[in-house]
């Protein structure tokens, strides 16, 4: 329990570690849905020409 | 060797190569990335004057990198776009603009992040954050004026724009040099050894390399969707969309 607790605090930087973190996955997350929605549009449109 | 390269200028070339490229790349970008993230968060030193809170460089330098990156390979396919008028190089500026503005936006966070706690504050308008923000800004200029205009002349108008936003590039690398400024000065360059220990350059190289092959592999998949859109017509696509 210790150990979590000093790896989440990081000597206390772990807010600005952890949310930079966070931040990168979610934009790369978002990059993702964005790629894959991109590529279903493309694929019902020549579907459906 | 040159054949195999002009041959990405033909859209079904370029859409069936890109296939089996991308699948590498998908590969190639999901070991970087756990490897690095693993070594940056947990293997490598904490620095002897910021802490831990180092750890932050190993997103805030690749991401920097990568929207600099990007932005000189879009005016390179900007170049090659009105020169040539190849339509691939108009897609490929179309699509990693988006791309690029959001690796834009992770640094400029990241480094407000970084900042608070090596620097005391979260945003100065030192030459390096300001320019890096303007370059933010070109992005949305690049991305407004593909929603604003005509199809036929917003590939055009794009390329222009690109060309001169790409002024921003050197101001953003050199600013360190030529103002004073609060950022740090480069500890990598091409040319002359890095100032950075090699305990915590191979995380931040595998880093780079991780974003970037994330960026490519994006880069990639939104032009072969965007080909598909733009060549709905074409007997190429009529065939693939029998295997879709």
């Amino acid at each position: 329990m210790i150990e979590y607790a000093k790896l989440l605090s990081m000597h206390g930087y772990g807010v600005y570690i952890w949310s930079s973190y966070a931040l990168t996955a979610g934009v790369f997350v978002v990059n993702i849905l964005l790629s894959t929605r991109r590529y279903r549009q493309a694929r019902e449109r020549l579907r459906n020409e | 060797m040159w054949q195999w390269f002009y041959q990405f200028a033909s859209p079904k070339v370029f859409y069936t190569r890109t296939v089996v490229i991308s699948r590498g790349l998908f590969v190639l970008t999901s070991i970087l990335l756990i490897i690095g993230t693993v070594a940056g968060l947990f293997l490598t030193p904490a620095d002897y004057q910021q802490g831990d809170s180092v750890r932050i460089m190993y997103i805030h330098v690749p991401s920097a990198f990568c929207s600099m990156a990007i932005y000189s390979m879009m005016s390179l396919h900007a170049v090659m776009y009105l020169i040539w008028r190849i339509k691939i190089c108009d897609i490929l500026n179309q699509v990693a603009a988006p791309i690029g503005a959001s690796f834009t936006f992770l640094a400029l966070i990241t480094g407000a992040l970084w900042g608070k706690p090596t620097w005391g504050t979260w945003w100065i308008w030192d030459a390096r954050l300001t320019s890096e923000l303007i370059l933010l800004f070109i992005y949305f200029g690049n991305m407004g004026i593909r929603q604003a205009l005509p199809k036929q002349n917003a590939g055009f108008a794009a390329a222009v724009f690109t060309l001169i936003g790409f002024v921003d590039i050197p101001l953003i690398h050199f600013s360190v040099n030529w103002w004073n400024t609060l950022h740090q000065g480069a500890s990598l360059s091409a040319f002359a050894r890095p100032h950075i220990a090699s305990s915590m350059l191979w995380p931040l190289m595998i880093m780079i390399a991780g974003f970037m092959t994330f960026a490519l592999l994006h880069i990639l998949s939104r032009a072969r969707s965007e080909l598909l859109i733009r060549e709905v017509k074409q007997s190429w696509s009529r065939e693939l969309s029998k295997s879709l």
